[in-house]
């Protein structure tokens, strides 16, 4: 296959031969003004031709002078492109992972409105990123060749593909300068659009959860909190009451990060609980009613609810209310403890069934304030354990973090002047800028192919 | 056809182009300079004549200085190219 300087031969040769026609249909015994009209042209022709062939790759060098003067470089082209290509495809995972996930409360509506439309605009900017990129592909890899051709077509006796070859050569110069340019163009221009908020959905996912709490007599109130049972990050937070999860809304069907080991705690009257399974595998989910489900249980607190909460380091071995009286069998080492802590204003009246007091503290939980009682096992062995108490109405108020909310970010984000970013960053001022390449290719091939003529003849 | 010989063709037909260009430069400036000063008294003709020796001119100019540019690139062509 022939190449670039086989083609660039070609040119030269087709110059000469050209200017060599010129000479000869001067030389034509023929007094018709009409044929030898075509004398100067051809010598300018030929003449012509041959320059851009000699000056060939210092065309390329200027046009690779000009984009490294604006800023560009192909590998600017190249991550911007890349850049580009990586936001639209989150966002159609972020479309995609909205569509799919089961939203009976209709939550992610909201997220749903903006990103659809983001969605459609996702798909088209990806063709025209694939478009810009397979441009820039050809300009870069086959540029040279196609210059050259096209110079060799430019120098084609009598016209026939001036224009044609003129048109070629301007197109690869003018966009081998300014396509390398166009990042720096859209970015003057457009300002880049900061993607943010999608990246902790797109990494961790969104899962809708029902979860019930329950303690060893029963269920459980508090607290919950969401966390990675790695680092401990708290993912979300939520509000147990009588042993269902909810949210701010009151909705039982909350939001968790759909990723492997987490782990979740209860916090009631200012002691944190961890809740079994630790950490919670993916087969510890279960389908209730349409609904993924988890059953969380503390084996280290007797009760948690009701204003009171009684909890040990040792080992529960049955538990039972009735009423408002708590009681349960507890195996404890020498100095292990069983502690109550009950909230002001209750009625309380505990049976330590052979353990011994140590101790009574205060607690603070929030805007909650009460009592706490120790008490310690004089010798290892199973103590009954037994707390009557009548406490008035408690109200929980914590601050609750909804996962939820990081859709709802996203929907904040993409509001409607990122969206006018996007499109002015990704599609106007790129199509604006490929426009303008276009007509200054057109403007120079019209420069080389022009009617103007070297003054060959002087009279 | 190989791209070669679509080389060898375009140098074979510039040959054939600048020996024929020689040949009716001669034949040209001849014809020019007969009409020009044969005894036909017609003046439309004796400017034909000129007409004819002045292009025939132009026509041998181009030629030299076509010739001597080209030898010339090809010269320093094969002087960078050690060719």
């Amino acid at each position: 296959m022939a190449g670039e300087v086989d083609y660039l031969i070609l040119a030269y040769r087709l110059s000469v031969l050209t200017f060599y026609l010129g000479a000869l249909i001067y030389a034509l015994p023929i007094p018709y003004q009409g044929l030898k009209r075509w004398a100067p042209r051809l010598l300018a022709d030929g003449i012509g031709a041959l320059v851009i062939v000699l000056v060939f790759e210092a065309l390329f060098q200027l046009a690779n002078t000009l984009a490294a003067m604006a800023g560009g470089s192909w590998e600017l082209l190249e991550s911007w492109a890349m850049g580009g290509i990586a936001e639209f495809l989150t966002i159609k995972a972020v479309a995609a992972l909205l569509n799919v996930l089961p939203d009976p409360l209709g939550v992610l509506r909201g997220a749903q409105v903006v990103v659809k439309p983001l969605d459609r605009l996702a798909t088209t900017a990806l063709f025209f990123i694939a478009f810009i990129v397979g441009l820039a592909e050809i300009v870069k890899v086959y540029g040279r060749l196609l210059a050259a051709i096209g110079v060799a077509l430019y120098a084609a006796p009598f016209r026939v593909a001036r224009s044609a070859g003129a048109w070629l050569l301007s197109f690869i110069l003018v966009f081998t300068a300014g396509l390398q340019a166009l990042p720096v163009f859209a970015t003057a221009i457009g300002g880049t659009p900061q993607p943010i908020g999608i990246g902790p959905i797109a990494e961790k996912g969104l899962a809708l959860l029902k979860g019930n709490v329950s303690t060893m007599e029963g269920p459980a109130d508090g607290v919950i909190l969401v966390t990675d049972a790695d680092t401990g990050e708290v993912y979300a937070v939520y509000l147990a009451e009588n042993g269902t999860i909810m949210n701010d809304h009151g909705s039982t069907i909350v939001t968790i990060p759909s990723k492997p080991n987490l782990a979740y705690k209860l916090v009631y009257l200012n002691v944190t609980f961890y809740l079994e399974p630790y950490p919670v595998n993916k087969t510890d989910y279960k389908i209730v009613e349409g609904a993924w489900s988890i059953d969380l249980k503390t084996s280290y607190a007797l009760t948690a609810r009701n204003g009171i909460a009684v909890y040990t380091n040792g080992e529960i071995l049955s538990a039972s209310r009735n009423g408002g009286t708590v009681e349960g069998v507890i195996h404890l080492q020498q100095g292990q403890y069983v502690s109550v802590r009950y909230v002001d204003g209750c009625t309380i009246d505990i049976d330590p069934g052979g353990l011994q007091e140590v101790g009574e503290s205060e607690w603070q939980w929030g805007d909650l304030h009460g009592q706490a009682i120790k008490y310690e096992a004089p010798d290892a062995g199973d103590y009954h354990f037994q707390v009557t108490a009548d406490c008035p109405q408690l109200h929980i108020s914590y601050d609750t973090k909804d996962y939820v909310n990081i859709a709802k970010k996203i929907a904040a984000y993409y509001d409607i002047n990122v969206i006018q970013a996007f499109i002015a960053y990704w599609f106007t001022i790129p199509t604006i800028y490929i426009a303008i390449l276009t007509s200054a290719s057109l403007g120079v091939a019209r420069l080389l192919g022009g009617r103007e003529r070297f003054p060959l003849r002087v009279f | 056809m190989a791209f070669q010989d679509l080389l060898a063709l375009v140098q074979d037909a510039t040959n054939k182009v600048t020996a024929l260009a020689w040949a009716l430069f001669l034949f040209t400036w001849s014809l020019g300079w007969t009409l020009r000063g044969s005894p036909i008294p017609i003046g439309k003709l004796k400017r034909m004549g000129g007409s004819l020796v002045e292009d025939s001119v132009w026509a041998a100019f181009w030629l030299a200085v076509g010739s001597t540019v080209f030898n010339l690139i090809v010269y320093l062509v094969n002087l960078v190219t050690g060719g």
